[in-house]
Formats: structure tokens, C-alpha cells, sequence
């Protein structure tokens, strides 16, 4: 299993910047303009702005995404910190792109001690969206941390969320179809 | 409250977001720990006790096998040599799982019926749909989702709707594909001949997954229509469908409040949706946890029904009308008299007490009555806004209220149904044949030792004139058998003209469609 590794602050905050000049274009377009293809390593792209503080009780975060069943597209994965983070589409921690293969892993490091939650979404055409149906379904496969369901529809944030504290975390994710 | 999304990176990107606006998923209940209100293995020993007592409850009988299979039915009587093709039926079979018998009715996994008809050789199959929900459940011996009406111990997450499909309502034959239908998922597809289940049917990858009830509208040209509830975004979804099976048009209409919405029906300019106010609402649960989809509505007796008038042509035009709360499952047939009149009749009882309690209490073995529901009439006039409903038949209980399928949207002139004279079992006994534009009716009454299901209109052809047979299937408590029985419409009260035998019995089911060879 190969491991990519990001800093999630220094990269964030690049991406970050970078991401406030494409105000106007469509997301599809902002994905691919930022981070073309084929970028060295499986990390494609890091955006978000907030995990900038430096502390002494931090942690690695690992992600392995599992069911991967189609190499086209992205796997696109978000750290949350809030719930108000998964609802909106808001990252202030992280948000990492990697090509998709089955258990694919990616590490974020130094992350502050805390409350944090993960989605993932296979993108598997590529449009930089989760595809959904008519009525908003996603078409597309998903996933949140600790492989939590909903009851017809998403999960809650409690049963999203786990803790970080001085110990590495790694969160085993299988993609829901 | 989302699926995964995609971060945001520009102010429009996040209007696109789809996911925000909460139309997540076509049923919609809460997370959190189930407790089930009656253990199912109580329900089990309950009803077992109670199927010794009363005979007539062998029609809420578990099946007893995966598949049946007759190759050939002991017939009597003349079975015409001119009926060719299939009667196929859909119902609730499978009420348990292990020890666990289900809470509701409805939530019984769906059985496919065909009866293989050339002229007096009859051949008869069964099999289950093999649904996600059948094939995990089985594999793991109990049920582990929570169901329409019924609360498992500690259910698994679901991710959509179609997770609780348990295809257990109707059929569908269409652009040469035979589907088993539920109401708030996708159909199945199923093999005509030996009823195996072949996938989930997907007409468009924009409506993959998406809500397709059990009572489409297909007029004689094979243009589809149907629609489909979503109860936490309040929208009620509609299918335009060409006769080759390919999606022509889908629109999302407001529906607010929303229910469960079981049928419709369609004119040749309208479509004609009825919303009975048994609200969806989710957050009205009186203190206790939610477990199950039906739990989450109320009766609001006060309320009006709502009556959408939607234009074909047009989705986005819709004429909203109002009626007194009624509880409506199946209407017959809408058309357009000559003033442009919507006209139709449909099944209406005062309240969905048949819903909420009987069909509950019969997985316990209990008959409870609940208000029954009567034949009426509607005329919508959509010029001056109006619409009237009068009780068309009103000495007695109607339901399943059908026409044949070569008058759909056009003018009918038979409606044929199940009707109630001194029954024995509580339930329906006869079979109606009425002319709604004079009253004129017809019935033969089954005897006591049958409970009769839905029966078919099944047309002669041109060749041989236009009066149609009656096809109707039937439960045998005495034998305990299933029954087929064939009538001609122009003597309906002289009894069947020929019959048909099953070996065994199964549990009364739902909804039929006969598909002339």
C-alpha cells in the first residue's frame, strides 16, 4: 500500500490562496485549472485555510479509502472540523484529491488536537461534483469516517465524528455504492 | 446536513449544491437506536396461535418456499382457446425472517405470481424479488433494516430508499420488460417467463435510484406516466416515459405537506394527484424515537386534501384545488367529458385507520375493522377551480377500482372492483361490475371459503369482439389452495366460467397486470 503524505497546513494554506482567484468559474473547471493532472505523488491537491496553528498536542490523521471499484476519476476527501463543516460546503481544515484505487491512504499531519469528521466521494467522471439523481441522490460512490450510515440519508455528525488527540489516528473508509 | 461534497471554491458552485437543499432521499427517517413496540418473535408465536382459530387468516401466512412452480393446473370449466398470455401478480409474502415476524402488512418482501395462460393449459410460477433488502436479510437470517411499518432490533444504516425496497406492490409490462414495483424506490426487473430477478431497472442514469410508485399510467400508445414521493424535500417527482421505456421528461413539483402517495391518474392533457393529509412529520413523534416510515405521519383530520392538476405539457403548471381529508389508495381512471370536465372515481375512506392500525394488528392475527372505503366520484373543473366529489356507492365497501387498460385517460364505461356483501372474513367478497354513467352493476359474490384479490378487465381482441373477461384470482381457506377463476363481463353474476387450481396456497397479495401473449 503506498502512503501519501501532506502537511496540511503549509499545503492548505497555499491551495488556499489560490483557490480565492477562481471566484466565478465553475468548480469542475477551479479542480482542474488549479492541479493539472498527473501532479507528482497521489496527494493532487490540498485547498482550505485553517489549519495553520501550530500545537503541541498534534497528531497524524491516516485515511484509507477501501471499495474503490473504478481507477477513473478522484477520490476527493474532506476534513471536517464541525458539523456546520458538513453541512456547508466549507473546508477550514483540509481537503485532499487522490487518484482513485482501492485503498488508497493518505496521511495529514500535525493536525491539532479535537473533534474531527471525513467524507469521501469517489468523482468518478471527473466533473469535480458528487453526481446525484433527479431527486439528489448521490449516483456517485460515498463515504463519511467510521463508515457511519444515515437512516435514509446521511449520517449525523455524531456518528461521523472521532477524536484526535496526542495518538495517530487512522480512519479505514469503504465507499458506499 | 449532506452527502460528501466537494469544497467550496466559488459562490456559484455552492448555489449548484444539489445535496443543500435536503432532497436526500425519498423516504426520510431519523438515525438513532430502534426499539421495536412489539418483539417480532411475539408477533410470530401470536400469530401462529391466532391462525389456528380463524382459517381466513392463512391469507397473512408467511410463504412457505422461495419458489412454486405448477407446469400445469388442474382446470374446470372452458377455458377459451383465444386467451393467450400472462396474469402476473405482486404482494407481500415473506411476513417473517427467523424468529421475527414483521409489524406491518406492507412490509412483507414481494412475491411475483405468473399464471402462464393458453387457452386451458395454465401454468403457474412464483418467486420472490430478489430485492438488496431480500438478499442481505436472507443471507443474514433476521432483518437488520427498518422497514415501512416495522422496527427491527437494532437496524443497519441505510443509504437510500431503495435499501427498504421490497418491491412488494405492483407490475409493470412495458417496452417488453416486466418489473416489480414498489411506490418510494426503484422498480426491479424480473424475466417474463420464469420471474428470476434480472436488476434494478434504471431508465436514466438522472433517475437512478429515484422514486417510481406502483400505479404508473400507461395510455394505449405506451406513453408512461407515474410519479414518485419525497417526503423530506416535500417534492413529488414526475416521470414522462416513451413507449420504447427511454425518459422523455421528469419535473419535481412542491407538495407541502406531503404524504404518502399511493396513485394517481391522467387525462389526455392532465395528470390528477390526490394528497390525503396524513402528514409527513418527521419531528412530530409525541416523545417517542421514530422507527419506522409510517411512524412519522399523522392524521390530520381537520386538513384538507390537496388536488394537483398538472399539465402534461408543462410540469411547472400546476392548478391546486382542495377537498375534504379523506384517506384515498386507488382510483380508477380519469378522462374529459365534453365541457373539459376532469372526471374519475376512486376508493375513499374517512380516515387511514386501515393503514395505521388493521394492517398492523392482522401480523398479530387481529382483525380490526377500520372506516371502510366507498366508491365516489370527482369532477374537476379546472376553468372555474372547482371540484366535487359525490359518494357514487354508497350501500357498501369498494376497493381496487379498475378499468381495462385500453381506456386509460379516455372515457370508461366499465369499472370493475372488489366489493363487500355479508362478508364472513371482514374483508372483500365480491366482484363489481359497474357503468359509472348510469350505476348500473353487476357482482357475483364469492363464497365464503374464498377471499378474492384484485381482478383484471382482460380484453377479447378485435377479432372477437370487445366484451372483455373478468381474470381474478381467489384464496381457497377450505382447501388451501390459491383459485383462478375466469368470468365473462357480460354475466359476471352468473358465476365463473371456468377456474383453475393451485396445489398450495399463498398469502394474498396486492395488485395484477394480465400481458396477452
Amino acid at each position: 500500500m503506498e502512503n501519501s503524505t501532506a502537511n496540511a497546513a503549509r499545503t492548505a494554506a497555499h491551495a488556499g490562496n489560490r483557490g480565492q482567484t477562481g471566484q466565478t468559474g465553475k468548480t469542475t473547471k477551479l479542480w482542474r485549472g488549479l492541479w493539472p493532472q498527473g501532479l507528482a505523488g497521489q496527494v493532487l491537491l490540498i485547498a482550505g485555510a485553517a489549519l495553520l496553528a501550530s500545537r503541541a498536542d498534534a497528531a497524524d490523521l491516516t485515511i484509507a479509502v477501501n471499495d474503490v471499484r473504478d481507477t477513473s476519476g478522484q477520490i476527493m476527501l474532506r476534513l471536517l472540523a464541525s458539523e456546520a463543516e458538513m453541512a456547508g460546503r466549507d473546508s477550514q481544515a483540509a481537503a485532499v484529491m487522490l487518484q482513485a484505487r482501492d485503498g488508497v491512504r493518505v496521511t495529514l499531519h500535525d493536525l491539532p488536537a479535537g473533534t474531527y469528521g471525513v467524507q469521501v466521494m469517489h468523482d468518478v467522471n471527473g466533473n469535480g461534483e458528487l453526481d446525484t439523481n433527479v431527486v439528489g441522490m448521490p449516483r456517485e460512490p460515498w463515504a463519511f469516517s467510521n463508515n457511519a450510515k444515515g437512516r435514509l440519508g446521511p449520517p449525523k455528525w455524531k456518528d461521523v465524528s472521532f477524536e484526535i488527540g496526542d495518538q495517530n489516528v487512522t480512519q479505514a473508509i469503504s465507499l458506499n455504492h | 446536513m449532506g452527502y460528501p461534497q466537494a469544497p467550496r471554491l466559488s459562490r456559484r458552485a455552492a448555489l449548484q449544491g444539489v445535496l443543500a437543499t435536503g432532497l436526500a432521499s425519498p423516504l426520510g427517517a431519523p438515525a438513532g437506536a430502534a426499539t421495536a413496540p412489539r418483539a417480532g418473535s411475539d408477533l410470530k408465536t401470536q400469530f401462529a396461535e391466532a391462525l389456528g382459530r380463524d382459517p381466513y387468516l392463512l391469507a397473512y401466512r408467511s410463504a412457505e418456499r422461495p419458489v412454486y412452480r405448477a407446469r400445469r393446473l388442474r382446470t374446470r370449466g372452458r377455458w377459451p382457446n383465444e386467451l393467450r398470455g400472462s396474469l402476473y401478480r405482486n404482494g407481500p409474502a415473506r411476513h417473517e425472517i427467523g424468529d421475527f415476524r414483521y409489524q406491518h402488512w406492507f412490509d412483507g418482501d414481494g412475491m411475483l405470481q405468473a399464471f402462464h395462460v393458453d387457452g386451458g393449459r395454465i401454468e403457474h410460477r412464483a418467486r420472490f424479488v430478489e430485492t438488496h433488502k431480500y438478499v442481505k436479510e436472507k443471507a443474514a437470517g433476521r432483518p437488520i433494516y427498518a422497514g415501512f411499518g416495522t422496527a427491527p432490533p437494532e437496524p443497519v444504516g441505510v443509504t437510500s430508499a431503495d435499501d427498504l425496497n421490497v418491491a412488494n406492490i405492483s407490475v409493470l409490462h412495458h417496452n417488453e420488460t416486466l418489473f416489480a414495483l414498489w411506490e418510494a424506490g426503484s422498480p426491479w426487473r424480473v424475466d417474463a417467463r420464469t420471474l428470476e430477478t434480472q436488476r434494478v431497472g434504471v431508465f436514466s442514469e438522472e433517475t437512478r435510484g429515484a422514486p417510481f410508485s406502483a400505479h404508473p399510467r400507461v395510455e394505449p400508445d405506451g406513453q408512461l406516466w407515474n410519479f414518485g414521493y419525497v417526503s423530506p424535500a416535500k417534492k413529488i417527482l414526475l416521470w414522462h416515459l416513451g413507449p420504447d421505456g427511454r425518459v422523455r421528461r421528469t419535473g419535481l413539483i412542491d407538495c407541502d405537506p406531503i404524504s404518502m402517495v399511493h396513485d394517481f391518474v391522467v387525462t389526455e392533457r392532465f395528470l390528477v394527484l390526490v394528497i390525503c393529509p396524513l402528514h409527513y412529520e418527521p419531528t412530530a413523534t409525541d416523545g417517542a424515537p421514530p422507527t419506522n416510515f409510517l411512524d412519522l405521519h399523522r392524521w390530520r383530520g381537520e386538513d384538507p386534501t390537496q388536488v394537483l392538476v398538472v399539465d402534461k405539457n408543462d410540469f411547472s403548471k400546476v392548478q391546486r384545488l382542495e377537498l375534504p381529508a379523506q384517506w384515498i389508495f386507488h382510483f380508477s381512471n380519469a378522462w374529459e367529458d365534453s365541457a373539459g370536465v376532469i372526471r374519475f372515481e376512486a376508493a375513499s375512506a374517512a380516515d387511514p385507520a386501515v393503514l395505521q392500525t388493521t394492517f398492523r394488528d392482522i401480523m398479530a392475527g387481529r382483525v380490526t375493522p377500520a372506516a371502510a372505503s366507498r366508491l365516489s366520484s370527482y369532477r374537476i373543473d379546472t376553468r372555474r377551480g372547482r371540484v366535487d366529489q359525490t359518494v357514487l356507492r354508497p350501500q357498501g365497501a369498494a376497493e381496487f377500482p379498475i378499468v381495462s387498460p385500453d381506456v386509460v385517460g379516455r372515457r370508461h364505461r366499465r369499472l370493475l372492483m372488489l366489493t363487500e356483501r355479508r362478508s364472513p372474513h371482514s374483508g372483500l367478497n365480491q366482484v363489481t361490475l359497474l357503468d359509472p354513467s348510469t350505476a348500473d352493476e353487476r357482482s357475483y359474490r364469492y363464497p365464503d371459503h374464498l377471499i378474492p384479490e384484485e381482478h383484471l378487465l382482460v380484453g377479447r381482441g378485435k377479432t372477437t369482439g370487445d366484451e372483455p373477461w373478468i381474470l381474478g384470482t381467489a384464496l381457497n381457506v377450505r382447501r388451501r389452495r390459491g383459485e383462478l377463476f375466469l368470468f365473462d363481463a357480460r354475466a359476471l353474476d352468473a358465476g365463473p366460467v371456468a377456474s383453475a387450481s393451485l396445489p398450495y396456497a399463498l398469502p394474498v397479495g396486492l395488485h395484477a397486470k394480465f400481458v396477452a401473449a
